[in-house]
């Protein structure tokens, strides 16, 4: 079965009431790349998968989960 | 006053924008400096633009350019989501470059080329098609 990795960074970063701007900018990324990653147009690597953990303080498997598996 | 992030997208927007305008230069290029010319009579200066165009083009696709603004706000722009497009655009400019040298092995029987034309032609469709894909791909990522 193929699977793919799906997020809920925006879920969470909306929760927060941060902009893309303000989480790339604690991140240390560009606003593009943070966008990227909500659309699911970037697996991001093992690198900043973690940092987003840090910045938006959730575990990663709670941000990340491979479909069809469900957090 | 903008942040380093703020400068870095702006800066991204502008490369994107700006990339394959140059790609379809490098391509016009060829054919403005030395296609229907002699290729005998074309002089040195000409051919020591076009290799300082290509050096400059090959450096600003392998490293993504910005080499004029601080280090923090390249390392920004150039973070993994636009290294992944760099990644695309060197794709489809090997990709290019192979089928363009295949259209040259195919023509040669019809219409032969010497290896330094054939070489020019290659090198200018390669870096031009990745430039222009590079610029598709940063637009696709942009909202």
């Amino acid at each position: 079965m193929t699977e793919s990795l799906h997020n809920r960074v925006r879920e969470v970063r909306e929760a927060r009431g941060w902009t893309q701007l303000h989480l790339a900018e604690v991140m240390g990324v560009s606003r593009k790349t943070v966008n990227t990653i909500e659309n699911g147009a970037l697996n991001p690597s093992t690198f900043i998968a973690l940092k987003l953990t840090r910045a938006l303080d959730e575990p990663v498997e709670r941000l990340f989960w491979l479909a069809p598996q469900e957090p | 006053m903008a942040s380093n992030t703020e400068r870095a997208d702006r800066l991204d927007r502008r490369r994107t924008l700006i990339a394959p305008f140059i790609g379809i230069v490098v391509l016009s290029a060829n054919q403005w400096l030395f296609f229907g010319r002699d290729w005998n009579e074309v002089s040195i200066v000409q051919l020591a633009l076009w290799l300082a165009m290509i050096l400059v083009v090959l450096a600003l696709i392998m490293t993504g350019g910005l080499w004029f603004v601080p280090k923090t706000v390249r390392e920004i722009a150039n973070d993994e989501g636009a290294r992944q497009s760099r990644q695309r655009a060197f794709k489809g400019g090997f990709a290019a470059a192979v089928v363009m040298a295949l259209v040259v092995f195919v023509a040669s029987p019809f219409a032969p080329l010497d290896a330094q034309r054939a070489a020019h032609i290659i090198i200018s469709v390669a870096l031009g098609v990745a430039l222009v894909v590079y610029g598709f791909e940063e637009g696709r990522q942009l909202d």
